[in-house]
């Protein structure tokens, strides 16, 4: 297996998994606060276990540099996480406003689905 | 409510379901192997699906499958794999355990092999959700107890069961009349009532006849009717059991003992569909489904003469359904064991006694749940355990169950009966919710039920073995080896702990026995299907 692909499935299964989780388990019909909530586990909390939390930002500096050049799903997941930081103090106080948890919840999903395709492509051409 | 154990690294999935799947009770999380086998030691027989995730990023020392720690791709395998190296333990103590896997089938990372059954299920990432995994567990849950259990009917989940299950569903809906085979207490009457006639889609009476039970001269009126003075004491018409149950399902039990008078006329009525009363010249046209049971060899009896050819012939011999006896059956004994004392308990006696106890140390509206090993287990809130320690269990396990489930069922009553009436002398204890059932108890029970104890053998297997000549003698010596260990195969149900307990003295070499069996190349899931 290439060092990308196996690279690719770490940052598919730490970070794009669990980067959506809990917003997928809240209803869009949910207090704006629940929303808020779920949006501060899965970008603050993103891996957490008995070893502490690691947020989504501190992960994606981890996970990023063996995936150097290996295609343009990187810079979705660079620009989503870069709009996502502009946040990060709203997401850390929980202030977002609606449309703030919208263009976020929108930037998750864009995280996940960019690394779930880079890894699938990968696996294709290996 | 359904029990679930959640085999995670991470304590999200666990709290995700706590808060939006409320109605289940959850256990774990266990995030290596090592507590995931504590935990179904602790709740095995009591879960109902098990939520198991791929990736587990923990300790080197509890990963289990990795070969060289200090090897940096080693560790990433094994972290990588790690859930389906669990998923593989796992199957060894609960084969037919419903697993969901949380990931999508095509990014796993190995393949599953034997382990990727239907019992395993997969929830793709981008569907793990409250709704979805509801659904998923919902559905699992449904059609296992479904599948178990039906009324007062216990099915299991043995493959020779569900075969049975499925055959007697689709000839039911037939018009061809069906024979159900099988040892005494195999469940044959409640069979024909409780599934083939609610099966059959008729709207008429299930009517049932005792053959052994009615004397021979009186076969022919009981099943076919009779006029007024058609024999000494006929004072008015009368219908006879085919009759009664036109439009709907008759089930003639112990069919053996048909007299050959009574053979002939019920020819005629399989031949015609039509039945003339004793005495009687009008035929009347029934509609009947018929379905007839024996624990005899019919073809045997048709070869001594007792049995009309012809008459087996319209039966529908060729797909005869042979129950199997209890000990063939590949039981979970501890859910059948649930199953038959919650039934037991219907019973107005036993359900006083309890209700007495329950009183007596002020746990009122408890219900009562089996548990089995030698610890006492965890207290359930509202849950009065009863506890069958391993020796107990053993003796179950063991006894060869001669009468089926009608003695399996008596047993389980008459332990209940004397354990609660034992309870009801002792006053107040320390552990109210936990009532041992004595292994000297059982013992006394099957012994008395049966006469001969366990089968356990003394002096180890002995097997019957064919010698063939082959090219190499170490080709001879793994045909024997293969022969002896598909029969201790089909002598333990398939269950590689018991095989390692009696080659080894130790149920935890499961998967080296396993591991021999893939070395002589027998196909573990092709033996499983003939169990």
């Amino acid at each position: 297996m290439s060092a990308h692909l196996e690279a690719a499935q770490d940052a598919r299964h730490d970070l794009g998994k669990y980067i959506c989780m809990n917003q997928r388990w809240v209803s869009d019909q949910s207090d704006l606060s629940e929303r808020v909530g779920a949006l501060q586990a899965d970008l603050l909390r993103t891996q957490s276990g008995p070893g502490g939390t690691v947020d989504a930002f501190a992960l994606w500096a981890q996970l990023r540099p063996p995936l150097e050049g290996v295609g343009p799903e990187l810079i979705e997941v660079d620009a989503s996480l870069s709009r996502l930081e502009s946040y990060r103090e709203d997401i850390t106080q929980g202030t977002l406003n609606e449309a703030q948890v919208a263009a976020c919840t929108a930037d998750c999903k864009v995280i996940a689905d960019a690394l779930k395709r880079l890894t699938r492509r990968l696996q294709k051409e290996s | 409510m359904a029990h679930v154990l959640v085999i995670d690294d991470q304590d999200r999935t666990l709290g995700l379901c706590q808060r939006s799947i409320p109605e289940h009770s959850y256990h774990g999380p266990a995030r290596s192997w090592a507590e995931a086998h504590r935990m179904l030691r602790r709740y095995g027989k009591r879960l109902d699906v098990v939520l198991l995730d791929i990736n587990f990023d923990i300790e080197p020392e509890d990963l289990i499958g990795l070969v060289d720690p200090s090897n940096a791709a080693d560790l990433r395998k094994a972290k990588r794999t790690q859930g389906v190296l669990i998923l593989e333990k796992l199957r060894l103590g609960h084969p037919d355990l419903p697993v969901i896997l949380m990931t999508a089938r095509d990014d796993l990372p190995i393949e599953l092999g034997d382990a990727a059954e239907e019992f395993t299920h997969f929830l793709e990432d981008d569907d793990l959700d409250a709704n979805a995994l509801r659904a998923q567990i919902a559905n699992i849950v449904r059609v296992r107890r479904g599948k178990e259990q039906e009324g007062p009917i216990y099915w299991g989940n043995s493959i020779a069961m569900r075969r049975v299950r499925g055959l007697l569903q689709t000839l039911a809906k037939g018009r061809l009349p069906i024979i159900l085979g099988g040892p005494t207490g195999s469940g044959k009457s409640l069979i024909a009532r409780h599934f083939v006639h609610p099966n059959s889609q008729r709207s008429g009476s299930f009517v049932t006849v005792d053959l052994s039970t009615l004397p021979e001269n009186l076969m022919a009126t009981h099943l076919f009717g009779s006029v007024k003075g058609a024999y000494t004491g006929s004072v008015a018409d009368r219908k006879g059991a085919f009759e009664e149950a036109d439009g709907g399902t008759l089930f003639l039990d112990e069919v053996g003992n048909l007299s050959l008078g009574a053979q002939k006329m019920l020819l005629t009525v399989l031949q015609e569909g039509i039945v003339t009363r004793v005495g009687d010249v009008r035929e009347r046209r029934v509609d009947v489904k018929l379905v007839v049971a024996t624990n005899e060899d019919l073809r045997a009896m048709v070869r001594e003469g007792t049995f009309r050819a012809d008459l087996l012939m319209r039966l529908n011999p060729a797909c005869t359904v042979t129950l199997p006896s209890l000990t063939d059956r590949g039981l979970d004994w501890v859910k059948l064991l649930g199953f038959c004392v919650e039934r037991v308990l219907a019973g107005p006696y036993l359900r006083e006694l309890v209700t007495q106890y329950t009183q007596a140390q002020g746990m009122p509206h408890c219900t009562l749940e089996i548990s089995d090993g030698n610890k006492a287990p965890e207290p359930i809130p509202g849950v009065i355990q009863l506890l069958f320690p391993k020796r107990s269990m053993a003796l179950i396990r063991k006894h060869n169950w001669p009468g089926n489930l009608r003695e399996f069922s008596m047993t389980v009553e008459n332990a209940l009966l004397f354990t609660f009436a034992e309870q009801a002398q002792v006053g107040k204890v320390e552990r109210p919710d936990v009532i041992q059932v004595r292994p000297r108890l059982l013992r006394d029970l099957l012994r008395e039920s049966s006469g001969d104890g366990t089968q356990t053998p003394e002096n180890g297997w002995q097997v019957q073995i064919a010698v063939r000549p082959n090219e190499t003698l170490n080709k001879v010596a793994a045909d024997v080896e293969s022969q002896y260990f598909t029969q201790l195969f089909f002598a333990h149900k398939g269950d590689f702990q018991e095989m390692a307990r009696v080659l080894m003295g130790d149920p935890d070499c499961a998967r080296k026995v396993q591991l021999r069996f893939n070395q002589l190349g027998l196909k573990v899931r092709e033996l499983r299907s003939r169990l």
